[in-house]
């Protein structure tokens, strides 16, 4: 897992429900938010690996994927850009 | 990307409120991380107006209450943490109007708001009070508080007024603010956990606020008779100092030196080091035996309640047996067991009058009733008594009168004591003091040294004269009672008492221990219960199953459907090994190797529900509740098994918190809110019953509310436990607290 790239990570993400154990869909955004909050640190160091804001906005606004990838998601914008999470919530309700 | 986003005002659901308040969460622990971190003002002050807009539609309806609580809870907390002093509140003032305006609304919003606030507010508070050495007594009641800890919430009761403005009457408030302050002193450890994971958003925070809001037990007047299992428990706790008094009676009984004693058990316990399936006495004929078996369950058992109806003494007429009772008698007492009163029909009774059932409707029916047991019963207890003036010549009003036919001759009760050796799972019990000779027990927290029914002097001992002219005890029905004491009960007379207490129309019929009722009083049990049944209340039975023993009678009165309710523990495996054919538990088991263990005893439960065609089920299983009803259950009931559940856990504990069994310093260094370990393992049976139920994309329905699943026909519930205890060396289990627990439940639900 360390070694996929954000896009990829995001596609296992958000592939279709039944092709992917709930575990393994949770583990990944873990990594996805690992990889955040380790940007957020030292932002020189993972630019290519950051999600970007619209990536995790599609996770967040996938219907079709757990509830607790999406909460994941969420959580995982909120930590780095408070105003974009809480405008997407917004927009959400 | 705002294509991909649900649309303005599109119909709200419980996701989209779960994603809001995961990212409400880590806004308001950035807010408290003590950096400057302020979100913006306009975002919060939207919020509330789109859950304003959203509550006067009508929207929430048909979204389980909590998700929206866990929301206004969190906004709540922000505007707090954004209103101390180094914060610019001003900023800030349109967002707390509209949320004061918002719980306005309906009344169960203004609670949450004093929930959340008390419960930001208290922990603080609490650190303080708490280094300045005070402590706190049980109390159900604000009034029954001390005044040092009345005035410390009426401090809190007005922070949080002046904050919010919510107009609450004073005894709701103050209602809250003694459960907030319980949950907060008993559970320092979990406050103030960082945890913003989806985890935390969508299962642990839904089941913490359903914890706090469903305690209130609201008596169902429903008449009830419990019956069959009672006797004495006594608790002790196994340390180094048991061991010790232990290794010493049985070197004195066999004649040989502590030491050696010691040797020949530790060579015993390597021994089965080199077993793959290790094996212990079952037949306990020595001081020596029973020795060996309790420290050979304690090491080999994972779970430690497997070993319970295993462990038994057998309570044969051969005097060596009585030899090794009075041994064991010996040192609970000199170790200070403390005894009281068990068995599920007993505690069950016991626990629904104290819970404010009227005591005219609750009767209970044991085989034998000796001055050990009556003294621990309540005094307004109606206990069915055949022996009139039995106790003193003075039936006294809670006599629950009986006519029996024949004349009975009065001799004296037998006894059940049952020995509850508890211990700490994972802390090395040493019981050679010179060698450091130890076993570490896995995860098992106790064994249970059962016997049946003896005769006792009154120093403790067992009565050996009488034991002599009564040599073999029998139980002859439910009515029965046992047959040394009354010889002269026919089973017409049996039939009888059934066709009696039929006329007093129950309500429920609760039927514990059950199994252990002696093979020749199936047949006239079942004609009792089909009578009870057939009475013209109707009364649905529920019953309680104990042990592994009799399971293929249990079958037989389910499949005759005079089960309308059961409920089991560990049993579940063994029953479900019964149920199914031998080939298909085989496959089952292989199915279920590589998932959890919440999984896979929901699934056993499952199998013995849909194969004994049961219209409910009730597990309490180590980490969590399941409870499994018959066909496809609406959410409103589905609302109301949750809630007997969680009523029935809280007032259970607190009633064995005030009879003193636990400590309430014990219960604050061992007890969590809830139980860490059960909402894990809720989760990831939620998971996997979601996958099975064809529910893919979210485990939050099933771990919230249940799912159906219709290969079984069968709603399934898992509710997590409330309670952590065995931490400590020190500390004593509750016992009979998962029983009770189901008893309590029946009650409300069937």
């Amino acid at each position: 897992m360390d070694t996929m790239d954000t896009r990829e990570l995001l596609r296992s993400i958000t592939t279709s429900a039944d092709a992917i154990p709930p575990q393994w869909r949770l583990q990944l955004i873990e990594e996805l938010a690992r990889r955040r909050r380790a940007a957020a640190i030292n932002p020189a160091n993972h630019l290519s690996v950051l999600p970007g804001r619209g990536e995790l906005q599609a996770v967040i606004g996938n219907r079709a994927l757990p509830t607790e990838v999406r909460c994941q998601a969420a959580a995982v914008l909120a930590e780095t850009d408070g105003r974009s999470a809480l405008a997407t919530c917004v927009d959400l309700l | 990307m705002s294509g991909i986003l649900t649309e303005k005002g599109n119909a709200m659901d419980q996701d989209t409120l779960f994603v809001v308040a995961a990212t409400l969460r880590v806004e308001y622990k950035k807010i408290g991380d003590g950096s400057d971190y302020r979100p913006p003002p306009q975002s919060l002050v939207k919020i509330v107006a789109r859950l304003a807009e959203h509550a006067a539609q009508g929207a929430f309806a048909g979204i389980p209450d909590e998700a929206v609580e866990n929301i206004i809870a969190l906004l709540w907390q922000i505007a707090w943490a954004l209103s101390q002093p180094s914060r610019g509140p001003e900023a800030y003032t349109l967002f707390v109007d509209q949320l004061k305006a918002l719980c306005r609304l309906p009344q169960a919003w203004s609670f949450v708001a004093y929930e959340a606030l008390a419960a930001e507010i208290l922990p603080g508070e609490l650190k303080a009070w708490i280094a300045a050495g005070k402590t706190v007594a049980p109390a159900t009641s604000f009034n029954e508080l001390d005044d040092d800890t009345q005035v410390l919430l009426r401090g809190v009761d007005q922070q949080v007024i002046s904050f919010t403005g919510v107009d609450l009457p004073e005894d709701v408030r103050f209602e809250c603010l003694l459960f907030v302050f319980f949950d907060c002193y008993l559970g320092q450890k979990e406050q103030g956990s960082a945890d913003s994971s989806a985890y935390r958003t969508v299962i642990r925070e839904c089941w913490q606020r359903r914890f706090r809001k469903h305690r209130r037990y609201i008596p169902t007047g429903k008449r009830v008779l419990l019956a069959y299992s009672g006797g004495l428990d006594y608790s002790v706790r196994l340390n180094a100092n048991w061991f010790s008094k232990f290794i010493a009676k049985v070197a004195s009984a066999e004649g040989k030196t502590p030491a050696l004693i010691s040797r020949e058990v530790a060579d015993f316990l390597d021994s089965l080091d080199d077993q793959p399936s290790p094996s212990l006495p079952t037949r306990i004929r020595t001081p020596s035996d029973l020795l060996k078996a309790l420290l050979g369950y304690i090491k080999i058992t994972n779970t430690g309640r497997s070993a319970i109806s295993r462990c038994d003494i057998d309570t044969s007429s051969a005097e060596e047996w009585w030899d090794i009772v009075d041994l064991l008698n010996e040192i609970v007492q000199e170790t200070g067991g403390v005894a009281g009163a068990g068995g599920a029909a007993v505690t069950g009774a016991e626990t629904l009058l104290t819970l404010g059932e009227p005591p005219e409707k609750i009767n209970l029916v044991v085989p034998a009733l000796p001055p050990s047991l009556l003294r621990l019963l309540s005094a307004n207890l109606l206990v069915a008594n055949l022996l009139v003036g039995w106790y003193g010549g003075a039936p006294g009003a809670r006599t629950l009168q009986f006519f029996v036919p024949s004349a009975l001759p009065t001799y004296r009760h037998p006894e059940i004591h049952n020995t509850i050796i508890a211990f700490a799972p994972g802390a090395k019990i040493v019981f050679c003091p010179h060698c450091g000779a130890g076993v570490r027990p896995r995860n098992s927290d106790r064994v249970i040294v059962r016997n049946r029914f003896l005769y006792y002097e009154a120093n403790g001992r067992v009565d050996r004269a009488t034991q002599q002219r009564n040599a073999a005890f029998k139980v002859r029905s439910l009515f029965g009672f046992d047959s040394s004491i009354n010889p002269g009960l026919t089973p017409a007379d049996c039939k009888s008492l059934a066709k009696q207490a039929a006329s007093r129309e129950y309500d429920i019929v609760v039927i514990a221990g059950l199994q252990s009722l002696d093979k020749s009083a199936r047949q006239v049990t079942e004609e009792e219960i089909k009578w009870l049944r057939g009475g013209s209340s109707h009364p649905k039975i529920h019953v309680e199953v104990s042990g592994d023993a009799s399971l293929d009678w249990l079958i037989n009165l389910a499949r005759n459907c005079y089960i309308d309710s059961l409920s089991l523990g560990e049993e579940v495996s063994q029953l479900c090994r019964a149920v199914l054919p031998p080939d298909e538990f085989v496959r089952l088991e292989r199915s279920l190797a590589r998932k959890s263990g919440g999984f896979s005893s929901a699934i056993q439960a499952l199998e013995v529900a849909k194969r004994l065609d049961l219209p409910r089920l009730y597990g309490h299983d180590k980490d969590m509740d399941i409870i499994i009803r018959k066909g496809e259950l609406n959410p409103a009931q589905v609302a109301v098994e949750i809630r007997a559940a969680l009523v029935a856990k809280w007032v259970v504990l607190r009633k064995l918190m005030s009879r003193g069994q636990i400590s309430l310093s014990e219960a604050r260094d061992n007890m969590t809110q809830i139980k860490e370990e059960g909402l894990r393992a809720l989760w990831e049976a939620a998971e996997e019953l979601s996958t099975l139920a064809g529910l893919p994309l979210s485990t939050a329905t099933p771990a919230l509310d249940g799912v159906y699943l219709k290969d079984y026909d069968r709603t399934i519930i898992l509710v997590p436990q409330r309670w952590v205890y065995g931490a400590l060396q020190d500390q004593l289990r509750i016992v009979g607290a998962g029983d009770t627990t189901s008893v309590v439940s029946a009650v409300l639900v069937i």
